[in-house]
């Protein structure tokens, strides 16, 4: 695996604040570099999601805003760009709820963007390739796809979009254990054919750890702690708290205190 | 190990009833204020003139029709546009109990409130099959319904332009008065501001809440949605129905003129200017949207405007109106309860400027 | 004959005044509840310019239609656009509130005068069986179907149909895949009055222009219901079934209930089936 070492995507000193009262996110920076598949993870209510909707633009609805803080991508600065014109520039989000076009059909929300054309043609051709069961659900209405059938749409329909950066909001979520394993695995075969980047946010620690070159620990907004995934593997409190391998006999939370030593902060 | 005791604080709720009570009163601080308020509100009519009180009147009218329509349309989340039809009927039963039977007030609103629970009903109805837009047009249907017959009644019935009603006696007393109106009905936004709070804060408010946010999980959780929504309906449309019989007493008309759509809208803009879903936000919201166009008429006697423009202004007052709600939508969606949200919380976080993030302590 | 000719007629009155009402749903989810008062102000507009403007009327009336259309941007761009977030119901408060405005507008500006709009062509057609149909009765129908052929195809063969169905739908994802919203919804509003404008300026030649020509634009909003709320092809049976029940009423049981009929249409197809003859089911359950 070729991995440049340009760096793509630059956050640094994030900051979200929702209905300007409560803060989010603060204080987070990370480096995504060309070609890498770089994973988030942490509990509920961490900010994952927040910082994806941040860097594709998604916030303005939910009354939140940037407060502080840079998205660079590719040496340009994304803060305040409206949704659209950040997709075309190639970076796409894949959220984690509302992600098809439910009253329209299978075919109808690939066909969102453009709909004759060769090149379109063969483009579906191949999303198809990639998930065999969307093509048997061609004209189904989206909405009533499955779970996974509607996350595989998710994913083709952003692939359509010509992505450099893929952000991938919990893909793994509400799905049966082989259908996530096929998922990720297509994603990196993806991946490896269209050149992408992926920025994964996960609460399946151990399937987003087994794909990822890099990846970040998040709680309460902040980064706390990130490396590659045998770093993270080998550190006993990521064991603990997110694989849930307990070492030796009974932690209390309050003796958790090599955590927060080797916590180091960003920005 | 060396603690000190706490100091009482009054956020410290140490019994279930100190818990229970509306955080309009829970700690001294409120309480103060609240008192000053009812001080204010008791005082109010003997400093100022007739026209203010009369004025103070209709807001009070109005607001316990937008607090009734707050918890149908922000609280259960049902849209409904027929409430100009409720507070017609409302207006007309009254006409008819106390013109033609010459009934006393205090059978006169009950009656209204079982009418208007009829109605209620019937228009509650096709939420247990509609939703969102849908449902808000066919209470608009109900309301041409009941506009339609209620004009056949008036026109037919040789009314006219509307029923006289006499002024109602509460025993001894004739209300014709605007400052004792005004006693009455403080009293009848207070009665009404407590029942819908407790109504919230209750077992079918929190119902309404979780219809409002996702029916379907709430009939999972055991939630009989469609018995909760017509209750909505029900309790909504009655204490309208009664809103519209007491201002057909206060104005001693009854006419179907008055209760046209655009009655609707300035209702539903009384409640989404002030806060859907806040009691306070309706009283404020019907604060704003019936001062204000006499706010504006009297602008232009202050400015001694003559001539032409007075011949136009009701036009021109009626599009500044307009053009103050587009102006006021756009500015803050939320309405007054979110402005006065912002300021509270601008208070309570003073000097930080937003709620920092969860650090765990060692 | 003649009452036939009369039912196509008002049909096709009904159908123009509904596909303004349609393109504007289609696309933001909208209820245009102040869409009587645009009725109103298109139409004085017209009268006005075909006044100032001289040589044959389809100048002044074409000019009309595009200030129309800008109108619609411009009501997109100022109004609609800064409540995206919102919910919807407060942006269909604003389209009353503009209602308002524009009402008070043209009261101002035109004082409530009734108003006719010439098109330039006056004649009466004799055909055989004995009635009669005025010049400006084809040119209603002509210009209906027209318009409706060409807005149906280019929501067919146009990508910007399915993306208006898919902004309305769910907004934030077809920004983030790339659509853009403000000028897919921005052409939608301009189309929209643009339509409107079309549907007034008709009425005005066939009828008159008044400030009373509101209720009407509501019987359009009975229309676009029964056909479907987001469907074109669905307002023309719509039109003429609303049309056919109005006029057979009018002419034959009792003039008065002819104005109700509309609402009692709406009111069986919401209970019978709520999203109209072509409609989208709105909302697909799925738990």
């Amino acid at each position: 695996m070729e991995i440049e070492n340009e760096t793509l995507l630059k956050i640094s000193k994030l900051e979200v604040v929702y209905y300007h009262v409560s803060t989010a996110i603060q204080g987070v920076s990370f480096n995504v570099s060309n070609g890498q598949i770089f994973a988030i993870i942490g509990a509920n209510g961490a900010g994952k999601t927040t910082t994806l909707r941040a860097i594709s633009g998604f916030l303005g609805s939910d009354n939140a805003y940037i407060t502080d803080g840079d998205i660079i991508f590719m040496d340009q600065r994304l803060n305040g760009y409206p949704p659209h014109k950040i997709a075309k520039m190639g970076v796409i989000l894949v959220p984690e709820r509302n992600k098809v076009f439910e009253t329209l059909s299978t075919e109808e929300n690939l066909r969102i963007l453009f709909s004759s054309g060769k090149d379109q043609k063969k483009r579906e051709e191949k999303i198809y390739e990639y998930f065999p069961r969307l093509q048997e659900r061609k004209h189904h209405l989206a909405g009533f796809l499955s779970g996974g059938e509607r996350q595989m749409l998710a994913i083709g329909q952003a692939l359509l979009c010509s992505p450099k950066l893929l952000l991938l909001d919990e893909v793994s979520m509400g799905l049966a254990p082989i259908i996530v394993s096929f998922l990720l695995n297509t994603l990196v075969k993806m991946k490896n054919d269209l050149g992408l980047t992926l920025l994964i946010v996960e609460q399946n620690v151990a399937a987003a750890l087994e794909i990822s070159d890099y990846a970040a620990v998040m709680e309460n907004g902040r980064i706390v702690f990130d490396g590659t995934p045998q770093k993270l593997l080998g550190h006993e409190d990521v064991r603990e708290f997110y694989l849930g391998i307990r070492e030796m006999g009974e932690k209390s939370y309050k003796d958790v205190k090599q955590y927060r030593r080797t916590r180091r902060w960003w920005g | 190990m060396n603690t000190k005791k706490a100091p009482k604080s009054p956020y410290l709720k140490t019994s279930y009833y100190k818990d229970m009570v509306i955080a309009a009163f829970d700690t001294p601080f409120r309480r103060k204020w609240v008192l000053i308020g009812i001080l204010i509100l008791i005082f109010f009519p003997f400093i100022a003139n007739k026209y203010v009180i009369h004025v103070a009147n209709l807001v009070a009218i109005a607001s316990i029709g937008a607090l009734a329509l707050n918890l149908l349309i922000g609280n259960a989340g049902l849209l409904s546009l027929g409430h100009a039809g409720f507070m017609a009927s409302g207006a007309f039963t009254a006409a008819i109990m106390a013109t033609d039977f010459s009934l006393p007030i205090w059978t006169v609103l009950p009656t209204a409130a079982v009418v208007g629970a009829i109605l209620g009903l019937i228009g509650g109805l096709p939420s247990l099959k509609l939703k969102g837009m849908y449902l808000g047009i066919s209470t608009l249907g109900l309301y041409y319904v009941i506009i339609y017959i209620l004009s056949e009644y008036q026109f037919h019935g040789g009314f006219g332009f509307g029923i006289t009603i006499k002024s109602p006696q509460i025993g001894p007393f004739t209300l014709s008065n605007e400052k004792e109106w005004y006693f009455l009905l403080c009293f009848m936004v207070w009665a009404t501001a407590l029942f819908i709070k407790n109504l919230l804060r209750s077992r079918p408010g929190r119902a309404w809440i979780a219809i409002h946010n996702r029916d379907i999980a709430a009939e999972i959780m055991g939630i009989n949605i469609g018995y909760y929504k017509v209750m909505a309906f029900v309790i909504s449309s009655s204490i309208i129905s009664m809103a519209g019989s007491i201002y057909a007493y206060y104005t001693n008309v009854a006419s179907v003129e008055e209760y046209s759509f655009g009655l609707t809208i300035s209702y539903l803009a009384m409640i989404i200017i002030g806060g859907l879903g806040s009691v306070l936000g309706s009283i404020m919201g019907a604060f704003l949207i019936t001062v204000f166009p006499f706010f504006l008429m009297n602008i232009a006697d202050f400015f001694k405007i003559t001539g032409v423009i007075k011949d136009y202004f009701f036009s021109v007052q009626t599009g500044l109106f307009g053009v103050i709600i587009i102006i006021f939508l756009l500015v803050e969606p939320l309405g007054l309860s979110e402005i006065w949200r912002r300021i509270r919380d601008y208070f309570m976080l003073w000097p930080f400027r937003y709620k920092p993030l969860a650090v765990t302590k060692r | 004959m003649q009452f036939l000719i009369s039912v196509i007629v008002l049909a096709c009155a009904y159908a123009m005044l509904s596909a303004g009402f349609i393109v504007i749903y289609k696309s933001s989810r909208v209820l245009n509840f102040g869409y009587s008062d645009i009725v109103i102000m298109t139409a004085y507009l017209a009268v006005t310019l075909t006044q100032l403007i001289t040589g044959p009327p389809v100048i002044a009336l074409s000019i009309s239609v595009i200030l129309s259309f800008m109108f619609g941007l411009v009501i997109y761009a100022l109004l609609v656009k800064p409540m995206a977030s919102q919910p919807i119901f407060s942006t269909i408060i604003l389209t009353v509130a503009l209602g308002i405005v524009l009402y008070s507008a043209a009261v101002l500006i035109w004082g409530g005068k009734a108003e006719y709009i010439s098109f330039g062509w006056r004649a009466f057609y004799l055909l055989p069986g004995g009635s009669t149909v005025a010049s400006t009765e084809i040119v209603m129908i002509v210009i209906t179907v027209l318009f409706f052929i060409a807005l149906f195809n280019f929501y067919r063969f146009s990508e910007i149909g399915k993306q208006m169905r898919a902004t309305a739908e769910n907004t934030l994802l077809a920004s983030q895949r790339g659509i853009n919203i403000y000028f897919v919804t921005s052409i939608a509003w301009g189309i929209g009055i643009f339509a409107t404008s079309v549907a007034a300026i008709l009425l005005g030649g066939n009828y008159s222009v008044s400030l009373h020509m509101g209720p009407v634009a509501l019987k359009a909003f009975a229309v676009a219901l029964v056909g479907g709320l987001d469907s074109i092809k669905g307002a023309i049976p719509a039109a003429f079934i609303v049309a056919m029940a109005e006029l057979v009423a009018s002419n034959y049981v009792n003039p008065r209930l002819a104005n109700a009929i509309p609402y009692v249409i709406m009111i069986i197809v919401l209970l019978i089936r709520p999203w109209g003859l072509f409609g989208t089911k709105e909302e697909i359950e799925r738990v």
